[in-house]
């Protein structure tokens, strides 16, 4: 994002550079045109004194002189409406260039704009490209970084675009001694223990930060469609799986302070293994 | 002679540069603020660069044919 930003600015940097540039060349074709009109005046007064002198010569054949000066004034005809033209040209693009410029310039302060709000809010990650560490908060968002590895304090974490009543609770505080998911072998229900944990790291490095953001389940379909994913690798079965109705892992809290599984057993077990610390679930 | 030769070629190797600036941070952060930042930013002004590209080749052809025409 910060190569983008910068990116940003040499763009607007290369655009008004070029758009000086051209302007300065076309002052050039104007400059040409103008010299070589200046010569071809001074060709037509030269020839129109050679006509004087000859017509002042009795019995002389001015022929060539005349044909000399029709030549001349054809040229300077031409170099006239060369001039014009150019001139027009010029006037024409040089306010395309403006346009654009502004236009430009108005696209990259907004892009940057984006861009700066987007860091900001990343910047209020304490592990941004660290390796993956949830920060507690009321704005604390999940880390752009790629690995399933999460490490936290055991406290519930309630991310930004986080819906009411569910929260990222510790799995130290998950009461998992009456899990009855003790192994590979006990996922019978078409999804593999390596589609849920697909499905982990989707929720913290797609679907949360989107949450953040405002996307929504049409957002990540579009997302899926445009990518190819669909099943259980799709980031709207993570997000259906995770945050939906009747899906999604509930926890009963207890008056110590612990949570008791009511749904999620499979998640639970799958994220111990996988090595995060955090689950997204209901809290009854 | 295209007169504004260097300054096409200037702009769509800007266009390009961006392209590819684009290209390489869409793998390194999220998907949802790419898609946005891409729909409502990046296109923008890729369109924008495009129309910047055609108005420098419309000038430099006009000039070009203008000198031509001497």
């Amino acid at each position: 994002m910060v190569t983008l930003a910068s990116s940003l600015a040499r763009v607007q940097d290369r655009v008004e550079r070029s758009a000086a540039e051209a302007r300065h060349a076309a002052a050039e074709v104007i400059r040409r045109i103008s010299t070589e009109l200046a010569l071809r005046r001074q060709e037509l007064a030269d020839a129109q004194e050679a006509l004087r002198q000859c017509q002042a010569s009795p019995y002389a054949n001015c022929s060539g002189e005349y044909a000399r000066v029709r030549r001349a004034e054809e040229a300077v005809r031409k170099a006239e409406a060369a001039l014009r033209a150019a001139e027009t040209t010029r006037n024409d693009m040089n306010a395309r260039l403006s346009a654009r410029t502004s236009q430009i310039a108005r696209q990259v302060g907004q892009g940057r704009q984006f861009l700066d709000a987007r860091l900001r809010e990343l910047g209020e990650y304490t592990a941004i490209g660290a390796g993956g560490t949830f920060t507690s908060g009321t704005s604390g968002k999940v880390s752009s970084a790629g690995t399933a590895s999460v490490s936290g304090g055991a406290a519930l974490l309630r991310p930004a675009g986080l819906p009411a009543g569910f929260a990222m609770v510790p799995l130290s505080l998950i009461d998992n001694s009456s899990n009855r998911v003790t192994g590979p072998q006990d996922f019978r229900k078409g999804y593999s223990p390596q589609d849920l944990a697909w499905a982990f790291q989707a929720f913290r490095d797609v679907v949360l930060p989107g949450l953040a953001v405002g996307a929504t389940a049409d957002t990540f379909r579009q997302r899926d469609q445009s990518a190819g994913l669909q099943g259980t690798h799709s980031y709207s079965m993570t997000h259906s799986q995770f945050l939906g109705k009747g899906d999604a892992i509930r926890l009963n809290r207890q008056p110590d302070g612990t949570y008791q599984i009511a749904n999620g057993q499979h998640r639970i077990w799958v994220a111990q293994q996988y090595g995060f610390t955090h689950v997204p679930a209901w809290i009854a | 002679m295209r007169p504004l030769g260097n300054q096409e070629r200037d702009v769509a190797d800007t266009r390009r540069l961006w392209n590819e600036s684009q290209q390489a941070t869409r793998s390194t952060w999220h998907d949802p603020v790419r898609i946005r930042f891409d729909e409502q930013h990046s296109r923008s002004l890729t369109s924008e660069l495009a129309v910047l590209a055609a108005d420098l080749t419309q000038a430099s052809d006009a000039f070009a044919a203008i000198l031509a025409s001497l």
